[in-house]
């Protein structure tokens, strides 16, 4: 019968060895597995927030646009737009009022800490919104909102690697401890095969063996 | 047929000849300011007036915008300076604001109004003695009932009082609900309104001669025919279904009572807002 080189090499390793191996692959796989889900969670999380989040600053923004539109002031209408991009999910945000005339705010983009795989995967994409300016059934324009996914990939991220650190580490730590139980588990084990070994060369002869007898 | 054709273009070239207005009426886009006096906050005069304006607007084709002005003291001013073509307001009786010449041409179906100077139910405050070198509320130093009437009663009284003001009639009954101020100067009918919306229980402490309610008018650069077709329009709301729903959703809104809709209305009967700018004891109106 044949047997694979990577099964003659598994058998041909150590007990010890071989029960770390299957632990340490066992663990890091159901590691990876939270990881994963875990990320899935919050990329899920972001989206709904980010959609949530747009549609609340729509929601306070319309009401006064409008009543700025009515009265004129056009200054307060930046001011509005200025104070409202600020706001670390927010690109830009336009007014386009009756007669064409725009009025615009841009945040600074925030750069993107996570690698283009991790941004990739995520999947959360930017989000635009249109929305009419409308009160008592009369148009004051309309706003365009654009939502940057950049702050909710950066902190999952984030989360993401310190996931990761708290993993590996713990995974050290329980590899380390798993080590040394399982040297401590199989000394009796070695003790006794180095001692059949012993045995078998014949360099422990049986009458050293016998404990001595007492004489009557 | 051909003389009939013919019947119909002589007199509607008749008609375009010797009102000339009317086909300004008919087929012009020019949109006419429209401006509401600052009594309650912008986004409720939004929701009351607006699809007033746009049902007027097409039965009378004359196209309406509403516009306002942060504050009444900002509005009056701006009639001053003549800046829109119809008003909501009787500040265009002011001394400052007399000589543009704005022209009534409807007022509200509504009761007339009184300016009251009002205290909550249960304040200590029970006339306006109490209210000696206190602070008392008022929408803006240009209201005519919230403030210039009042202020004259309590001057006519002897009773000294520091004026709180606060932009707009709801504004100053907000603070007197909140206790800021132990009385306010108010506009009867706008008092009783807020007063059935919030809940709020008041006394009247003193109440003036009736006013006739805040006009519509027009500036005089506005054709009589563009006033015209407005006041048709204005006035014939309540008689119609669409109109009349219309009226009856905007006063849900700010709780108000019937009688709903406008009525042809002139100058004359605004005189005593004229006779009380000629004897107030107030300054500055």
């Amino acid at each position: 019968m044949t047997t694979q080189p990577g099964w003659n090499w598994w058998l041909k390793s150590g007990l010890a060895f071989r029960l770390l191996l299957a632990t340490g692959l066992a663990l890091l796989l159901s590691a990876a597995l939270m990881l994963y889900f875990s990320v899935e969670n919050d990329a899920a999380v972001e989206r709904n927030r980010l959609a949530e989040t747009s549609a609340e600053q729509l929601d306070f923004l319309l009401p006064l646009l409008a009543e700025h539109a009515v009265v004129g002031d056009y200054s307060a209408i930046q001011q509005l737009l200025d104070k409202q991009v600020k706001r670390s999910n927010l690109r830009n945000i336009r007014w386009i009022d009756s007669r064409g005339n725009v009025m615009h705010a841009q945040n600074r983009d925030e750069a993107l800490l996570a690698p283009a795989w991790f941004t990739a995967r995520l999947a959360i994409p930017a989000l635009e919104v249109t929305r009419n300016v409308e009160a008592g059934g009369q148009g004051y324009g309309a706003v365009f909102l654009q939502a940057t996914p950049a702050p909710s990939i950066n902190h999952i991220w984030q989360d993401f690697m310190h996931q990761v650190s708290y993993l590996v580490l713990g995974l050290l730590a329980v590899f380390t401890i798993i080590a040394s139980l399982v040297k401590w588990a199989l000394a009796p084990l070695r003790a006794l095969e180095a001692g059949a070994e012993k045995f078998g060369r014949g360099t422990i002869p049986l009458a050293s063996r016998r404990p001595a007898s007492r004489k009557c | 047929m051909t003389v009939s054709l013919r019947f119909i273009a002589a007199r509607c070239l008749l008609a375009l000849l010797v009102f000339p207005s009317t086909l300004s009426v008919c087929a012009d886009d020019k949109i006419w300011s429209f401006n509401v006096l600052n009594q309650r906050s912008i986004p409720l005069t939004l929701e009351y007036w607006n699809p007033i304006l746009k049902h007027v607007s097409e039965k009378s084709g004359v196209r309406l915008e509403l516009r306002m002005a942060k504050s009444a003291p900002e509005s009056s001013a701006a009639i001053e300076r003549g800046e829109y073509d119809f008003v909501y307001s009787n500040h265009i009786f002011a001394p400052a604001n007399a000589p543009v010449g704005y022209r009534v041409f409807a007022q509200p179906r509504e009761e007339a109004i009184r300016a009251e100077i009002v205290t909550l139910e249960n304040s200590p405050i029970r006339t306006l003695k109490d209210l000696q070198g206190l602070e008392v509320g008022f929408p803006s130093a240009a209201a005519f009932v919230g403030y210039a009437v009042p202020m004259n009663a309590l001057l006519q009284a002897g009773v000294s009082v520091t004026p709180v003001f606060a932009g707009n009639q709801e504004g100053i009954m907000g603070q007197l609900k909140a206790g800021r101020v132990l009385a306010a100067g108010v506009n009867s009918l706008v008092m009783r309104d807020y007063a059935h919306r919030e809940n709020l229980k008041y006394r009247v402490l003193w109440r003036s001669e009736e006013y006739q309610n805040l006009p519509l008018a027009a500036h005089p650069r506005v054709p009589a025919a563009v006033v015209a077709a407005v006041r048709q329009a204005v006035v014939g709301m309540d008689k119609e279904p669409d109109g009349k729903k219309i009226l009856e959703s905007a006063a849900a809104l700010i709780k108000q009572k019937p009688p709903y809709g406008f009525v042809a209305a002139d100058d004359k009967e605004y005189d005593n807002y004229r006779d009380y700018y000629k004897n107030t004891l107030v300054k500055g109106l």
